[in-house]
């Protein structure tokens, strides 16, 4: 057998990838990173919504990825849905940033808060203390404004982010319900370090690429970190789609490239960081003599327990003059966030979780927000009917608060290989399945109810909440679970396979259950940690 | 015809898809499928997409700029490849509605009777004649509000006027770079 060319293989250029990217190659190895996005030039990219809405920035085209979905109990459907990105940097190009650490109390949610019939969740092999050095790390190395963390560790603070005076706003609501309004922790800069940023608040930041290196994506922090060093071979346009095994060792990973022709890549070690879907999708098509069920997968876990987050997005309406507009065009942040609701007591649930409540302007894509209000009950709203609906949702302020709700794992959330759908080079796509448990469902109507209650504090003349309970799964995590027992993980709890030596898993799949923060800070300490692990003892 | 023009023909016909190069071919067909919009179908696309966002005292999507938005948007292959078979779809099922309530076409009907039209359409009354046409009439909503809504400098929303309506004041400093 030919020496490998590389020392180690990623796949997934995301916040799983990028940071084992930087950190092993900044050790001396050579890393080769295959992403099956293009390489967007920033000085291509604009804010405009058109552009935007059409570029597959989130995620490919509905030929090259197409999924089989089912939501609850719908029939399946085709769709390119659930994706967290597809081009260097995946979601991180354009993620809103918010980056909050999971609490002590998160690491042990069966122990802390019990078993529920219906639910899958489990403790973390790992503590806070584990983590907690690359959480350091990760702010050390591309700020985070607003970060009360980083005081305590003895990190050099980030210069905090303008805030809108609707802050104030909510901090004195706060006040008067006994809640503790804290200021949003943002991976975006508000001044100019290392020739990123700082931030021009156009107020086009979640959904958008960032013109201006204030966001921390991958693209322009960790990966070109590894650039640098010159021991980074990055492959944009390479779709990984096979991993080739002998024993219990990978020895290479099939791709189409560009030119759609099936090549292959050999390293001594691999590391998938496809996100948890695509990743349980890559082990799924890879079976091998002694992994029938797909690589990796001696317990038969590989695609089970997938976890998203719990969407429930309430929106306060208020008038006009309760808070003002941004001033010449300049929409400085909300930047306010309370982490009161993690436990929801006297709501009635067994299973007392919540989740952090952001709150922010809503999405100003205008012709999102116009599209958005055309739909209503049967059919869509046109003519003077939504000329007239326009109008009064124009004539209010609004602020909207979004919930990351623990997500809890279950039997009727997970990924398999569709017998139906494949994608453009004929390979099994993923069949997803989504259920929300239903205590997730209740404690989404219970948060909306507090935060409601938090809107009349505030001065709204109303409040709406729409219960959905599909999210858009731009954060998803599960189907690669890590524990010390093999028969119930994929991963032991440095996040490499029981089963293939030679095998880390570093984006959301590790995780053994939902968390009620973002996941990318963790995703992206989880990534060092498990790369330093790699360099001291493999 | 003998079995030696039969097998010549055969061999010809063979050839043809083994030598031409296939995206050729493809490419021609695509180019036959995209033809650019024709007179009648532009003005029936600006008019029904006033129907979707009508002007009263602030302009509505003829005032916008539709129709240079749909000629802007004939360049673009997302549009070409997303949009042009759909709403062709719309134009003859709308001209057959038309024709049937005793006008020529959509286009020449009255403002109100127009609004009638499209109101069969997204709701379903059209289905049974015209299968998708409920689907056709939903993706004119979107493109059009597209068209109003998108920066100026995709043809519609003459000078930013639509966001203006929507108190958007978002200071855009790419479109001027």
């Amino acid at each position: 057998m030919p020496d490998p060319l590389y020392d180690i293989c990623i796949i997934g250029s995301g916040a799983g990838g990028a940071p084992a990217a930087a950190h092993l190659a900044g050790k001396g190895l050579r890393i080769a990173l295959l992403e099956r996005g293009p390489h967007f030039d920033d000085r291509r990219l604009g804010k405009d919504e058109l552009t935007v809405c059409r570029m597959p920035l989130l995620r490919p085209d509905d030929e090259h990825g197409a999924r089989e979905i089912v939501y609850g109990s719908a029939p399946p459907m085709r769709a390119a849905h659930l994706w967290t990105g597809s081009c260097v940097g995946g979601g991180t190009r354009v993620m809103s940033g918010f980056f909050f650490r999971m609490q002590e109390e998160d690491f042990r949610p069966q122990s802390n808060f019990g078993k529920l019939a219906g639910a899958t969740h489990k403790d973390w092999p790992i503590t806070l203390a584990d983590l907690e050095p690359f959480y350091n790390q990760i702010e050390r190395d591309i700020g985070i404004s607003g970060s009360s963390y980083g005081a305590a560790a003895g990190l050099p603070a980030a210069a905090p982010l303008k805030e809108h005076p609707v802050s104030g706003c909510i901090d004195a609501a706060c006040r008067t319900l006994g809640y503790h309004a804290i200021t949003t922790p943002r991976a975006v800069l508000a001044q100019e370090i290392s020739g990123r940023g700082p931030c021009s608040y156009s107020g086009l930041c979640g959904s958008y690429p960032c013109l201006t290196g204030a966001k921390a994506s991958t693209h322009i922090t960790y990966l070109r970190r590894a650039a640098e060093t010159g021991r980074l071979t990055l492959l944009p346009q390479h779709c990984a789609y096979h991993l080739e095994s002998a024993g219990d060792r990978l020895t290479g990973v099939r791709f189409f490239g560009p030119d759609n022709i099936s090549a292959q890549i050999r390293a001594r070690m691999f590391i998938l960081a496809c996100s948890s879907i695509e990743t349980a999708r890559l082990l799924l098509n890879s079976p091998a003599e002694k992994h029938r069920e797909g690589l990796a997968n001696s317990s038969g876990e590989v695609g089970k327990n997938l976890t998203f987050t719990m969407p429930c997005e309430v929106t306060g309406f208020f008038k006009k003059e309760r808070f003002p507009a941004p001033v010449d065009g300049v929409s400085p942040f909300v930047q306010r966030s309370i982490q009161d609701l993690h436990t929801l007591e006297n709501g009635g649930l067994t299973y007392r979780r919540g989740g952090t409540v952001v709150f922010l302007f809503p999405h100003p894509n205008p012709i999102q927000r116009m599209i958005s209000l055309s739909h209503g009950g049967a059919g869509r709203i046109w003519g003077v009917r939504l000329r007239e609906r326009a109008k009064k949702f124009f004539s209010y302020r609004h602020l909207l608060s979004d919930s990351f709700i623990e997500y809890l794992p279950n039997p009727q959330t997970r990924v398999t290989l569709s017998r139906s759908v494949r994608d453009f080079w004929g390979i099994p796509a993923a069949r997803v399945q989504v259920q929300p448990h239903e205590e997730n469902v209740s404690a989404a109507r219970i948060m909306a109810e507090r935060l409601i209650d938090l809107y009349r504090e505030m001065g709204a003349i109303g409040a709406d909440y729409h219960p959905n309970p599909f999210t858009a799964g731009e954060l998803q995590q599960g189907t690669c679970r890590f524990g010390d027992d093999p028969k119930t993980s994929v991963l032991d709890r440095f996040c490499r396979s029981h089963d293939i030596k030679n095998l880390f898993v570093t984006d959301g799949s590790f995780m053994p259950s939902g968390l009620p923060v973002p996941s990318t800070f963790t995703i992206m300490a989880n990534s060092l940690r498990v790369a330093e692990y790699i360099y001291r003892n493999v | 015809m003998t079995k030696r023009a039969f097998i010549g023909a055969l061999l010809s016909f063979a050839g043809f898809w083994f030598v031409f190069p296939s995206g050729k071919v493809t490419g021609l067909f695509n180019r036959i499928r995209t033809r650019p919009l024709s007179g009648h179908e532009m003005k029936t696309l600006a008019l029904a997409a006033e129907g979707v966002f009508p002007g009263d005292t602030e302009p509505g999507a003829l005032a916008l700029g539709i129709e240079s938005y749909y000629a802007g948007q004939e360049c673009s292959p997302y549009f070409r490849q997303r949009y042009l078979q759909p709403l062709r779809r719309l134009i003859k099922c709308l001209d057959a509605l038309a024709k049937r309530s005793g006008a020529d076409t959509f286009a020449s009907t009255a403002p109100d009777k127009r609004e009638e039209l499209l109101g069969a359409v997204a709701s379903d009354s059209a289905e049974p004649e015209w299968p998708g046409s409920t689907n056709d009439f939903n993706l004119l909503v979107d493109v059009t509000l597209e068209g109003c809504f998108s920066a100026p400098c995709h043809g519609g929303n003459s000078g930013g006027a639509a966001w203006r309506l929507n108190g958007d004041t978002f200071k855009r400093e790419w479109l001027n770079a």
